[in-house]
């Protein structure tokens, strides 16, 4: 009886329940998605990752990764109907991105989140980008030599700009959130097709030592509810994360003596002190900055000169600061910054009874206090500046 | 066999089962009550939550060689004390029905999408038999070393989430004032407290070092009451506001941003394993007051067809997952606020019965 039992047990622990081979399973890393109003109709590209490639002479010059592409009404249906073009049903636990046009954003953000966060295969971490054109959804279809999927390369290529501070990585679950949340703004780093597209989906645009096509991360584009309002440049990107803090390392040149100065930023952190009954936030810039370059002609192991630069620096930060957001707000009127958000985090309750018009009269009027605190700390591995030291000795 | 189990491993059952509720029941109501200061209600909860704790006590005090049921028979006689015995024995079986569908739903739900709960029960069933099978010895043996893996997973957890932290997600403090935390509060401590009378069924006298076991209760629910506190205050400093409201376990979201020296990532099913082991044991001990009430000297033949209709009536009775959540926040705590009462009677009785000899 007992041996019966264990085998009963031994049958139970297999795991063969639902199991899926490897072999029929098409593992996806990036889809696309796009809406189009008229046909009411989503168009689906999925990268699936191609494992025949390499396993034997015959496949090896195979390209590392496929293309599908599906038009349905519904998202999981047009996933779904892939499985009429591949002969594997398609595997989304290891999609990396998720591209989405700005008709999908303006129209069916709502439909596109609710798939995607419902669905257990999918991860509430995969990055989320935005093809600000209907060619930029095709960058997962480019073929790429550093990484052999354009996918990994685009990941790689994002977070590299979000160290740089150039763009903000944005998960499905901050997506969500933003379009939850009635204090936040909608921001997405975006993504663009240069080149040739045709010639760039061929495995020959990996022949040659320039990319025909090339796939590029952009600036963060902004949004006012869903509606995309525009993309922002590199520097206003960098300075809406300083804002946001959600910068932690950059690079910033300041013009300086007639010449310029390039820091590296790091450990940077904003701290917020609301005022929310004088309608104003006091901003505090905190972090460190080692010099990158110096072409000004100036000594640097003068105390004075370098607490002079440092000023200077603080100073220079703080106005551009100020400046991009003084500009988004007159431009756009747009609160990307998330201080309505800051202001219910401190005082719902003012909030709701005084500034319950926030885009016509509060936001408007909100008064930004900043105080940059950057403390130059590094000048590299020399000590004086070449051009001074060339000049004056 | 002897029934003798150490205070320690008497402790670690205590911790288990009060961490039986935290794997989706235990936040899911507090959210739903408190929102995003459902960490607040946790709070509330630790301090509610000591009066059951103070009856658990009082209770397991009282002639320290019965058992719970003996207990009952004793002070209530054959007839009255079986009735009691008995609808003790339905309550703890929907404590036992209801964590063991919560257990089976968090594995299809999170990781398991394409397989039936029926199997993942089955196979629940199958470890719960031979573990009720080998009686309350090994249970609180396998108890003790799963808290040891309890507390190791979470402190590795806590470590590996730290830097997702953002403690801005936890305000704003109180927005909709009090009364929804309190309301949580209440709520948790039934959730969290109740399961573990089933702990009562093990005579006092049955517990080696039992000189010591009030004080390592206490320092048990402490423990508990913390990691609940810290579970409740991780999920929404990560997730937020208007994210932690729309998962169904939150908790278990915020563990997938969990990263173990920023290159071992998706370990969130890992760490997962912890709320399992609780709520296995959750179910267990809700079996064991169950078995033993029903049986005497520990007879097994009950275990096979007790095992049977806990897996039928959890899988019939909860035909979905939305049935099940407005079971969670309408009936559930019904069911556990009688336990309470029930327990509370019975101390009462025991006060009366004291001073009535004293006289």
């Amino acid at each position: 009886m007992k041996k019966i039992k264990y085998l009963l047990l031994i049958l139970l622990l297999t795991g063969c329940q639902n199991y899926r081979e490897l072999n029929d399973i098409a593992i996806t890393t990036a889809i696309s998605v796009d809406y189009s109003q008229e046909t009411n109709e989503y168009t689906l590209i999925t990268q699936v990752i191609n494992s025949v490639n390499k396993q034997d002479t015959s496949s090896s010059n195979e390209p590392t990764f496929i293309n599908f592409t599906s038009t349905s009404t519904s998202l999981s249906e047009g996933l779904s109907q892939i499985v009429l073009e591949s002969p594997r049903k398609l595997y989304t636990t290891q999609t990396q991105i998720i591209i989405l046009s700005k008709e999908v954003i303006e129209n069916k953000l709502d439909v596109v989140l609710d798939y995607f966060i419902r669905n257990p295969e999918i991860r509430g971490e995969t990055l989320i980008l935005l093809a600000p054109d209907k060619e930029d959804l095709k960058g997962i279809t480019i073929q790429t030599l550093l990484d052999n999927l354009s996918s990994s390369n685009i990941v790689s290529s994002l977070k590299a700009s979000e160290k740089e501070g150039y763009t903000t990585l944005i998960t499905i679950n901050d997506l969500t959130d933003m379009y939850l949340n009635p204090y936040k703004e909608i921001i997405l780093p975006t993504l663009y097709v240069e080149g040739n597209i045709n010639v760039a989906e061929e495995e020959e645009n990996k022949t040659s030592t320039n990319y025909k096509g090339t796939v590029k991360i952009g600036p963060l584009a902004i949004f006012k509810d869903t509606n995309y309002l525009s993309t922002l440049s590199l520097d206003e990107s960098k300075y809406l994360n300083i804002i946001r803090n959600s910068l932690n390392s950059t690079i910033i040149t300041i013009p300086y003596n007639e010449g310029y100065i390039t820091f590296e930023l790091y450990n940077i952190k904003t701290k917020y002190k609301p005022d929310i009954k004088n309608n104003k936030i006091n901003l505090t810039i905190t972090g460190k900055a080692k010099t990158y370059e110096i072409v000004t002609n100036t000594n640097i192991e003068d105390k004075e000169k370098v607490k002079d630069i440092q000023d200077y620096f603080n100073n220079y930060i703080k106005e551009n600061t100020l400046n991009t957001f003084t500009n988004i707000r007159n431009t756009y009127n747009t609160d990307i910054f998330n201080f309505q958000d800051i202001y219910h985090k401190d005082n719902p309750k003012y909030l709701k009874q005084n500034l319950h018009n926030w885009y016509k009269y509060n936001y408007p009027n909100l008064e930004l206090n900043i105080n940059s605190k950057i403390n130059l700390y590094e000048k590299g591995k020399i000590k004086e500046e070449i051009t001074y030291v060339k000049k004056n000795r | 066999m002897s029934k003798k189990i150490d205070s320690i491993e008497f402790t670690s059952l205590f911790i288990l089962t009060f961490l039986s509720s935290s794997i989706g029941l235990s936040l899911y109501t507090t959210i739903k009550y408190a929102s995003v200061n459902s960490y607040i209600g946790v709070l509330i909860s630790f301090v509610t939550s000591i009066i059951p704790l103070l009856v658990f006590i009082f209770i397991l005090n009282y002639k320290q060689e019965l058992n719970i049921k003996e207990k009952i028979n004793h002070l209530y006689g054959k007839y009255l004390g079986t009735i009691i015995n008995y609808t003790l024995i339905r309550l703890f079986f929907i404590i036992a029905i209801t964590i063991l569908f919560n257990l089976s739903n968090f594995i299809v739900s999170q990781y398991l999408s394409d397989t039936n709960i029926l199997y993942i029960m089955i196979l629940l069933s199958v470890t719960l038999y031979f573990s009720l099978n080998k009686g309350i010895e090994t249970i609180s043996r396998i108890s003790s070393i799963f808290t040891l893996i309890f507390f190791i997973l979470l402190v590795i957890a806590i470590f590996s989430i730290k830097k997702e932290i953002d403690i801005n997600n936890l305000k704003p403090f109180l927005e909709n004032g009090i009364i929804g935390p309190i309301k949580a509060g209440l709520i948790n401590s039934l959730l969290t407290t109740i399961p573990c009378f089933s702990l009562l069924m093990i005579p006092k006298q049955n517990i080696t070092n039992n000189n010591k076991i009030i004080k390592h209760i206490i320092i048990g629910y402490i423990i508990s009451s913390i990691i609940l506190f810290l579970i409740s205050i991780i999920s929404n400093s990560i997730l937020g506001e208007y994210l932690i409201q729309i998962y169904q376990y939150p908790a278990y979201v915020s563990l997938k941003k969990a990263s173990l020296f920023n290159f071992i990532d998706r370990i969130e099913n890992f760490f997962s394993l912890a709320w399992i082991l609780s709520s296995f044991i959750g179910i267990i001990t809700s079996l064991y007051y169950i078995k033993e009430t029903i049986t005497k000297n520990n007879k097994q033949i009950i275990n096979i067809p007790l095992i049977i209709i806990l897996v039928i009536v959890s899988y019939k009775l909860f035909k979905n997952n939305t049935i099940f959540d407005i079971y969670i926040l309408k009936y559930y705590p019904i069911n556990l606020l009688s336990i309470l009462i029930l327990f509370i009677i019975i101390s009462i009785t025991i006060i009366i019965r004291k001073i009535l000899k004293k006289d």
